[in-house]
């Protein structure tokens, strides 16, 4: 399916419209509100940017550090270059912990490197446990927003999902479920606490890695990341490699415009930091913590004209901000990272080729770059990867020829101004006949768009009769001055 | 190639990639040298135990206070009005009031061993039964006005699951363990002492919550439904 399509078929589909209306008033509600209540936002901004700067430009020697710290606190940190061997690590690591049940707690590089389909096919069970993603397993769906996986689902689409697989509580109607959530919420409570006990392996993501320390930060609401960290023996950690900070001090600075910028609270409910297995006298924890840390086109892009993108914290402020996120949604992207930040990330991760066409989904109004924590310049790099998008395609047909004739017809003035002329005569000729509509490969231009209407007139006629018109004023100026001094 | 000569080969090759990277001169903006934003103006204990109630109530949790005198009463009377019986706690040695679990157990409320079995199929077993428990019991170590936040760090006798598994999680404090900001927390530890004895340090604020379905608040999806913060008066 083309992003066109996509586009369309997001365009209208009215229940997803009305839901994404709805996030976006919340949303920037919650986050204006929080983030202006933040004591020197400005600065703590300015400062959160610095931060992340720091740690890409050392990242190498960052890395190292947090490998030798969290290595020294017990945790085993495994390197993985591209989404394969990253799969592969967490497909032996789990193999060796001898439990079939995997429970997950919400990670974008897992669906960055397709882990569920790996383990699924080496036989594990993979249960993902944020509420939101849990619905969408349960439905083969897939996230449509990087912080509200399921907004594009309604209530009555969740208890469908939940009386087929899991079955109608007793004594309610389908017609109840349907209306209550916390009932919803409950149900999804029981079923997946069961998961966590049973689950040997706990797979989560990573919000920030501490260098110094070797700690691992992970903020939830549901608490599910807590879990997924705390009961199984192994707990499995996934991480971009940029993800680094240096020091605890600059993870609270970053914790500080995270939650705000993502869901307008001041903190998420929990933020877990945790660094190593259990220790010997501790009663609970994982016996084993294994971090692995993902490459999968990272360190390219830190040398690419895209790498000020790396600076992003996955906060999804961007997403709920932008004009054109608001109508089509995150499906429509058609990749795992939606939204201005995804329409960078996504080209520069899975291949210009392929996904560099998402660059055009922008206005570039530059509300992104306004809401982002850490004053990512998305719009400067959303022109450069439509840019390097036409560099590796080499641009369509149709658009290219029309490019030829215009620049051919720019070099010879009076070419130009007589097809302007040929133009103008054109249009005064239709101008009952209702908005032009371009024929042929162009048609597709006019379909939604009105063609502007050509001048009668054009411009350098204008200036031109403008210059003779001052010429004479001029004249008959220089005339009175003369009686005057006369 | 064995799998330990591959993971070798991998870390070589994916740091050296990163250093052409960093090397070839990277397109990243220039650094910008910000300092730290400053701290707020000190607060006393009386403005931040304010602040902080204001702010755990805004986030659906509830403060408490209580003379240490009526302690017991007091937590007994919380669990009695939602039917517990069976506790998960820390250990009585990190509770701000020692006597607090001795007095509970003489009123005939079970606390739940809190070890949990690193093997199978002691693990799961275990795990099961603290499932049980309507109410965690825990302290803290560190109650951060400006969140509404309450920081507790792992160890021996403080296991985590206390303030994860049961419905309602109490939360025992002093007015001398309340912070102003989490910074200032943070600026107070020492990195090694922080996790020598403890693979975890949790802020918890609120109870747990999802927005997930057509972004209503729901509480207690996955963590406590209640969170209960009882600050001892002395």
């Amino acid at each position: 399916m083309t992003l066109n399509t996509r586009i369309e078929l997001a365009l209208h589909n009215p229940h997803l419209q009305r839901a994404l209306d709805a996030n976006y008033t919340r949303s920037q509600e919650k986050r204006n509100i929080s983030m202006g209540a933040l004591p020197d936002s400005a600065l703590v901004r300015n400062r959160a940017r610095a931060i992340r700067l720091e740690a890409l430009r050392n990242l190498d020697q960052y890395l190292v550090q947090l490998e030798t710290q969290l290595t020294a606190r017990g945790g085993v940190v495994h390197w993985a270059a591209n989404a394969q061997d990253a799969s592969a690590v967490v497909a032996r690591i789990a193999k060796a912990a001898c439990s079939r049940l995997v429970a997950k707690s919400k990670s974008m590089v897992s669906e960055e490197i397709h882990l569920n389909k790996r383990l699924q096919a080496d036989g594990f069970k993979v249960v993902e446990t944020d509420l939101g993603e849990y619905i969408l397993q349960l439905r083969n769906d897939v996230p449509s927003h990087i912080v509200a996986p399921a907004i594009h689902l309604t209530r009555a689409d969740v208890a469908e999902t939940f009386e087929e697989q899991l079955g109608l509580p007793a004594g309610v109607t389908p017609a109840q479920l349907a209306t209550d959530i916390p009932l919803l919420t409950s149900m999804a409570r029981t079923a997946l606490r069961t998961v966590f006990i049973e689950a040997g392996v706990g797979v989560s993501g990573v919000n920030f890695a501490v260098a110094d320390t070797g700690a691992l930060c992970l903020v939830s609401n549901e608490g599910n990341g807590r879990l997924v960290t705390s009961l199984p023996r192994v707990h499995i950690a996934l991480m971009g490699i940029e993800r680094v900070v240096p020091t605890m001090a600059d993870l609270e600075v970053l914790l500080r415009v995270l939650s705000r910028s993502a869901t307008g609270q001041n903190i998420t409910c929990y933020t877990s930091v945790v660094c190593g297995p259990r220790r010997a006298q501790e009663p609970d924890g994982p016996a084993e913590l294994h971090l692995v840390l993902v490459d999968n086109g990272r360190a390219a892009m830190l040398g690419g004209e895209l790498a000020e993108a790396l600076l992003c914290i996955r906060c999804g402020a961007c997403l709920n901000v932008c004009p054109v996120y608001r109508e089509i949604g995150g499906h429509a992207y058609g990749s795992v990272y939606p939204g201005p930040i995804g329409a960078l990330v996504t080209p520069a991760l899975g291949g210009m080729r392929e996904f560099g066409e998402l660059a055009q989904a922008s206005s570039l109004c530059g509300a992104c770059q306004e809401v982002c924590p850490v004053r990512i310049d998305i719009p400067t790099m959303l022109i450069k990867t439509r840019t390097l998008h036409l560099a590796a395609t080499g641009g369509a047909p149709v658009w290219n020829a029309g490019l030829k004739i215009w620049s051919w017809a720019m070099r010879a003035p009076w070419m130009y101004q007589l097809g302007l002329r040929v133009a103008a005569w054109g249009a005064a000729l239709r101008a009952t006949a209702g908005p032009l509509r371009l024929p042929g490969p162009l048609a597709g231009w006019t379909d939604h768009r009105e063609f502007p209407r050509i001048a009668s007139t054009s411009f350098r006629a204008r200036w031109a009769a403008r210059q003779r018109g001052q010429a004479t004023k001029a004249s008959a100026a220089a005339k009175r001055t003369d009686r005057w001094e006369f | 190639m064995g799998v330990l000569a591959a993971q070798v080969a991998a870390r070589e090759e994916m740091l050296a990639r990163l250093r052409r990277s960093l090397q070839a001169g990277s397109t990243l903006p220039p650094f910008e040298a910000v300092t730290a934003p400053p701290e707020p103006p000190a607060a006393d204990r009386q403005q931040m135990l304010y602040e902080f109630e204001t702010q755990l109530n805004i986030l659906q949790g509830r403060t408490v206070r209580t003379p240490r005198a009526k302690l017991t009463d007091c937590i007994d009377g919380l669990l009695r009005e939602r039917g517990v019986h069976t506790l998960l706690a820390w250990d009585a040695a990190h509770l701000p009031a020692a006597q607090l679990l001795q007095d509970l157990q003489a009123r005939e409320f079970s606390i739940v061993a809190a070890q949990v079995p690193s093997r199978e199929p002691a693990r799961t077993q275990h795990l099961q039964s603290l499932g049980t428990a309507e109410a965690g019991i825990t302290g803290v170590d560190g109650v951060i006005a400006q969140l509404g936040g309450l920081v507790l760090c792992g160890g021996a006798g403080r296991p985590r699951h206390a303030s994860l598994l049961a419905p309602l999680h109490i939360a025992l404090f002093t007015p001398q363990q309340l912070w102003p900001t989490l910074a200032a927390w943070l600026a107070a530890q020492s990195n090694a002492a922080l996790f020598a004895d403890s693979s975890s340090v949790t802020v918890i604020a609120g109870p747990s919550r999802t927005s997930d379905i057509e972004r209503v608040l729901t509480l207690g999806v996955h963590g406590p439904k209640e969170l209960i913060a009882v600050c001892i008066e002395d």
